[in-house]
């Protein structure tokens, strides 16, 4: 697997941590209408669930607004779902996510109201090197939207691993950071579940700077807080971690680097590259940095609020296992 | 800094794109160095009915010429002098001063009987012309007087240099300038005269008299006046053989004529190029290949066709200049249009060309060139001017076939290029070339190029600009000229004017650039029947439409609508389009611009028409569209029962495709029967592509036509009606996982169906709340639900019903773990979906029924109706 290749997926194609939802496929050949098959082309689909109001991650925000985990966790299970079941991706492929984005056009729908909320998800799936009728990659766009509401895009392109790859990848990523001291130093502590947009500690997955540079911070990644808070499978990071960290990192380094507050800031834009599998149990490092993406000051948006774009590293031992930027907005 | 007003008004190297800027440097320049008052010009500008911020206007003008004056020039020549402007222009730089001055030293000549000086002098003169004087800019009083001075003066220095001419011995050479001219000046009585005596020293006294006959008509036809006393006694000179008629030669003639026995160079008569063509390589190339007989059929004429705006001349006009070296002898334009829009008489084109041909060559020394005096003998002497030579001529805006046709007859030698709106496809051995809008790339680099940096900034606007436009060359380049002459405005701002349909057309007019006038031209062509079938199709819903809609639009068979289409589509009023794996494999449609004046004119010369199409389309595609969702969800539209697919609604057999190409324009139709108050045809067609949206998810489309539908249906009183589509909406609310909601609906449905007496569809009702209920896991309450509608559907016959409640009670089982008794209620269910010949239903209870025969397989994963997943099912409750 080269470097374009990423870290892993669990194997079960849902869980139930999303709660009840649909997934309808569209058909446009005859066949997929009436037979409801899909050759190894571009298919569409529509994700459509309600957005929960009393989930202990998805409403756990002190920002009034929906979490973006909730449809990138949603792509990624229906994609999976319609890479086994439309595409015939074996079940003992292993899954791995060579990039991942989301972008939130309109924050307005996005705000919470109290109120339950529909959420839509319009999937484009398109399988690429089909061997045997079956692809080993697949590229996910997404279109969102809240009650109806268009409100931004989703991304990932998928990688369907044969396990003795999967497993030679896990050994050789595992010897490449154990070839630098992995160690980090102890962290003191969790920061405030306030500080990086949360209310819960137990959906705290950074512990506080270990150091502080003129241009970001470095942090350890809790990798024990996020196997209980976020879904995954045994022996593998959750998938979902790397945005999780991201975001909760990102806003710390807003707030230290730029004065935004976390309690009114939210990540409008996320896109993440990755290089190789992360181990659960080694020691994993979170690289925050401004970037000059739009100059080093906060620039404004259409609104006038305050934006800053940040990039973000996550490393364990010497070995780099995935890049992402991200834009944080200061609601206000 | 260059400066023309012998013709269209020019700076070069760049001339302001606005009219009114232009008409402020052609008052300024007509009165060169000399202080035009901030009155005159604004009388000149805006007539009597100046604007209130006509000062400030003005300036602005001024200030956007002395901008592009600054740009070329060290010193800025426009500056400010009490009470108003002045512009310094040095000799060289304005071609107004040059005329004068080789006018002044001509007439010296003249006057010193100095022949030989004075006909190049004069000749010179008159080769700085390039068009009516001051032309391209609005006249007011000052430039109105001055065009008519100007012109006036052009003229006389042209009959001075025939004059010379004569002296000079060359009658013959002047016969066809003189026949031409007087055809095209037949009131000038000194032009007439010339004729006459260049016809009689050529020995062709006969042809003399007559040319006196065709002045006189001229003159009493025209004025009611006898001709004046010098052409009558020319006339009597000429019956009488007067010897001093005759020429007699002379020193001077002599001089001339070693003078004229230099090999004459190419005649050019072509306008300049437009400065930022852009785009059309394929075009250019594709032309020049057919224009030199490359393209492997030999033809020696080409004809350029598309709808006004699509830059045909600026095309024709680039060909010439780019195949200048295959054409020594010369290249030359004729328009086939009076500057009014009406036909040049092959005849009054044939003695234009004979004019720009300039005076005919002595052929080794040999007899003289019969006199024409008709457009046969014009012809004739066409084909002797031309023939063996290598020329290129341009026949621009061509009226019909009938037009060219004499003129090609004319030029049997000549390479030929017609432009023209109308494809000339009864011309013979022609090659056509047929210009389309601009590619999506090439609209945008015209754009830019056109519009200088605030378009080049602009990205996204200059995108949508050229979307808007249609891409048509006119129509970007009064976008751009639009923006470039406001400093003010944004390219964005300019796209969000655009966006309005209804204001667009009156958006793209800037000056005497105007795309609706153009585009009205093709309209104006075509006779009364075709220009009401030219409107009614902007009716159809989408921006192209398949011939069915066109007849049902225009209340005719589909011969009768094919032909007007395609006569539309001759006149490039229509386009047709051709989609080979489509139900439809040719459809029509209007260009987008086409279509905006299409819809401006039915609004205002025929909106009484607008209803009655509308429901003529509605009633068609309520037909096609129920036929496709009878083979699509049988049974689903419980608004068709008991209706027959009438005649000719049976070519639906692919319904899928078919709802994919007509579903938008159901969609559209239902929001603009709605809109008319068409209650019936809006509720009856939502309800029948509602299967169609329910089968592909467009939640979008399915929502928006339904709630106008039950609109529709409330305000007809319809409760039927309003039960149909009250319960596709909570299919609509299920299919969204929006469980509440879809209960509203399937709750308030059924108590309408149940008012109306349709126990079928309350039964139907029932089976939804139940796959809702079942959806939260409350499998107890939606089992009664299904066993109660199953009960009805069975007394009712609805095998629909029948299989969905079957299909709901299986599912309930499988809730529970209660494989045998689901795999047997699924086969009940099937064979229900068998009876009702839905195969999307049947294969979709022939998985679940695979499923339930698969003992391990414990997902909360189900198939809960055709294509729609429920994952992450709940548990049991």
């Amino acid at each position: 697997m080269g470097t374009e290749t990423a870290p892993t997926a669990p194997a079960p194609a849902t869980s139930p941590f999303l709660g009840p939802h649909h997934l309808v496929h569209r058909p446009d050949t005859p066949e997929a209408f009436a037979l409801d098959s899909a050759s190894p082309v571009r298919q569409d689909f529509v994700f459509a669930a309600e957005l929960p109001e009393d989930h202990p991650l998805f409403s756990d925000h002190s920002a009034p607004f929906h979490d973006l985990l909730f449809p990138v966790e949603a792509l990624r299970q229906a994609a999976l779902f319609a890479a086994r079941h439309y595409f015939g991706v074996p079940a003992h492929r292993r899954i791995a996510v060579a990039s991942c984005g989301v972008e939130v056009g309109d924050i307005r729908p996005w705000r919470r109201t109290g109120g339950a909320a529909a959420f839509s998800l319009g999937l484009a799936l398109t399988p690429h090197d089909v061997v045997g009728g079956v692809p080993r990659r697949m590229v996910c766009r997404g279109t969102m939207a809240v009650d109806g509401v268009p409100c931004g895009t989703a991304e990932a392109t998928l990688l369907f691993v044969m396990p003795g790859v999967y497993r030679k990848h896990r050994a050789q990523g595992r010897r490449d950071s154990d070839r630098v001291p992995a160690s980090l130093p102890v962290a003191s502590g969790a920061p405030a579940p306030g500080q990086v947009g949360r209310r819960s500690a137990r959906n705290v997955v950074i512990g506080r700077p270990l150091a502080r540079r003129e241009q970001g911070l470095v942090l350890p990644v809790d990798a024990l807080a996020a196997r209980a808070a976020l879904p995954g499978e045994p022996g593998e990071v959750p998938p979902a971690l790397f945005l999780e960290a991201s975001r909760q990192s990102a806003l710390l380094a807003a707030a230290a680097i730029y004065g935004f507050s976390p309690d009114h800031a939210l990540v409008t834009r996320w896109d993440a590259s990755f290089r190789g599998f992360a181990e659960p149990d080694l020691p994993l490092a979170c690289t925050v940095s401004r970037t000059a993406r739009r100059g080093v000051r906060p620039v404004r948006d259409e609104a006038g609020r305050p934006v800053v774009d940040l990039r973000i590293g996550f490393v364990q031992g010497g070995r780099s296992v995935a890049r992402a930027s991200a834009t944080v907005l200061q609601d206000c | 800094m260059r400066f023309r007003v012998l013709g269209p008004v020019r700076m070069s190297p760049r001339t302001p794109s606005a009219t009114k800027p232009r008409a402020v440097l052609a008052t300024l320049l007509v009165q060169f160095n000399s202080v035009v008052s901030t009155h005159t010009l604004i009388d000149e500008l805006w007539s009597s009915d100046p604007p209130r911020t006509a000062a400030t206007t003005l300036q602005v003008y001024v200030s956007q010429l002395r901008k592009a004056l600054l740009a070329h020039s060290a010193e800025q020549p426009l500056v400010t002098s009490p009470p108003g402007y002045l512009i310094r222009v040095a000799p060289h730089e304005l071609d107004l001063v040059a005329f004068e001055e080789l006018r002044a030293q001509g007439r010296e000549a003249f006057a010193r009987d100095r022949y030989e000086e004075a006909s190049p002098l004069l000749a010179s003169a008159l080769e700085l012309w390039t068009g009516p004087a001051l032309s391209g800019v609005p006249h007011g009083p000052v430039l109105e007087s001055s065009a008519i001075r100007l012109d006036e003066l052009r003229t006389e220095v042209l009959e001075q240099r025939i004059a010379a001419d004569l002296k000079l011995g060359r009658h013959q050479e002047l016969i066809g300038e003189l026949l031409a001219l007087a055809h095209e000046h037949p009131l000038r009585e000194t032009l007439h005269c010339q004729l006459m005596v260049a016809l009689y020293r050529s020995g062709r006294q006969s042809d003399a008299l007559q040319a006196f006959q065709r002045a006189r008509r001229a003159l009493v036809e025209e004025l009611g006046v006898e001709p004046g006393a010098e052409l009558t006694r020319l006339q009597q000179r000429v019956l009488a053989s007067d010897p001093s008629l005759v020429w007699r030669g002379g020193a001077s003639a002599r001089r001339a004529a070693a003078a004229s026995s230099r090999p004459a160079g190419p005649v050019v008569w072509l306008p300049p190029q437009v400065a930022d063509f852009t785009g059309r390589e394929e075009e250019l190339e594709s032309g020049e290949r057919l224009l030199l007989g490359r393209a492997g059929v030999a033809s020696r004429v080409l004809a350029v066709s598309g709808r006004p705006g699509t830059g045909k001349t600026a095309l024709a006009v680039r060909l010439a200049h780019r195949t200048a070296e295959f054409f020594p002898e010369g290249r030359v334009l004729l328009a086939l249009r009076d500057a009014g829009g009406p036909a040049v008489a092959p005849a009054a084109a044939m003695a234009t060309l004979l004019r720009r041909l300039g005076p005919p060559e002595e052929a080794g020394g040999g007899g003289a060139v019969a006199v024409p005096a008709s457009e046969g003998e014009l012809s004739d002497l066409l084909q002797l001017r031309t023939r063996g030579r290598k020329l290129l001529v341009v026949l621009d805006d061509a009226v019909s076939e009938a037009q060219v046709r004499p003129l090609l007859g004319a030029l049997p030698d000549s390479t030929v290029l017609v432009t023209s709106r109308q494809a000339l496809g009864a011309l013979e051995g022609v090659r056509h070339l047929v210009l389309a809008e601009l590619g999506q790339e090439e609209a945008e680099a015209l754009l830019v190029a056109a519009g200088g940096p605030r378009m080049a900034g602009a990205p996204a606007a200059v995108r949508e600009i050229a979307a808007l436009c249609g891409r048509l060359p006119l129509a970007l380049r009064v976008a751009a000229a639009s923006v470039a002459a406001r400093p003010h405005w944004t390219a964005e701002a300019f796209a969000q004017r655009l966006r309005d349909e209804r204001t667009r057309l009156a958006t793209l007019s800037l000056g005497d650039l105007n795309v609706r006038g153009s585009l009205l031209t093709a309209y104006q062509e075509v006779g009364p029947g075709l220009q009401r079938a030219f409107r009614l199709l902007s009716l159809a819903p989408l921006p192209d439409f398949p011939l069915w809609a066109a007849a049902a639009l225009l209340a005719v068979d589909e011969p009768a609508a094919e032909r007007d289409a395609e006569a539309l589509v001759r006149a490039h009023l229509l386009e047709a389009r051709r989609y080979p794996d489509r139900p439809a494999a040719v459809r029509y449609g209007h260009h987008s611009l086409l279509r905006t004046l299409a819809r401006e004119l039915l609004d205002q010369d025929a909106p009484e028409a607008v209803p009655g199409a509308t429901w003529r389309l509605g009633q068609e595609l309520l037909a096609r569209a129920r036929h496709a969702d009878a083979l699509l969800t049988p049974g689903r539209d419980l608004l068709a029962r008991g209706t027959e697919a009438p005649a000719g609604a049976g070519g639906a057999v692919a319904p899928l495709a078919w709802f994919q190409d007509e579903a938008g324009a159901v969609a559209e139709t239902v929001r603009r029967a709605h809109a008319l108050g068409l209650w019936e045809p809006a509720y009856a067609l939502a309800s029948a592509v509602g299967g169609y949206f329910e089968t592909c998810a467009l939640w979008d489309d399915w929502q928006s036509s339904h709630d106008l539908a039950v609109d529709a249906a409330r305000r007809a009183a319809a409760p039927h009606a309003e039960a149909v589509l009250v319960r596709s909406l909570g299919d609509l609310a299920w299919q969204r996982r929006q469980p509440g909601r879809a209960v509203d609906c399937y709750r308030l449905a059924r108590m309408l169906f149940e008012q109306c007496g349709d126990r079928t569809g309350a039964a139907r009702c029932l089976s939804g709340e139940a796959d809702a209920m079942l959806g939260q896991g409350l499998a107890a309450p939606a089992e009664r639900a299904y066993a109660q509608a199953l009960t009805t559907a069975i007394e009712e016959g609805d095998a629909r019903g029948e299989t969905e409640a079957l299909r709901g009670l299986a599912l309930v089982s499988l809730h529970r773990g209660e494989r045998a008794q689901a795999a047997e209620v699924l086969a009940q269910s099937a064979a229900a979906a068998r009876r009702l010949g839905d195969r999307r239903l049947r294969s979709h209870v022939l998985r679940l029924a695979s499923r339930a025969a698969a003992p391990d397989d414990q997902s909360a994963t189900v198939e809960s109706r055709p294509g729609v997943w429920l994952l992450n099912a709940p548990p049991p409750g």
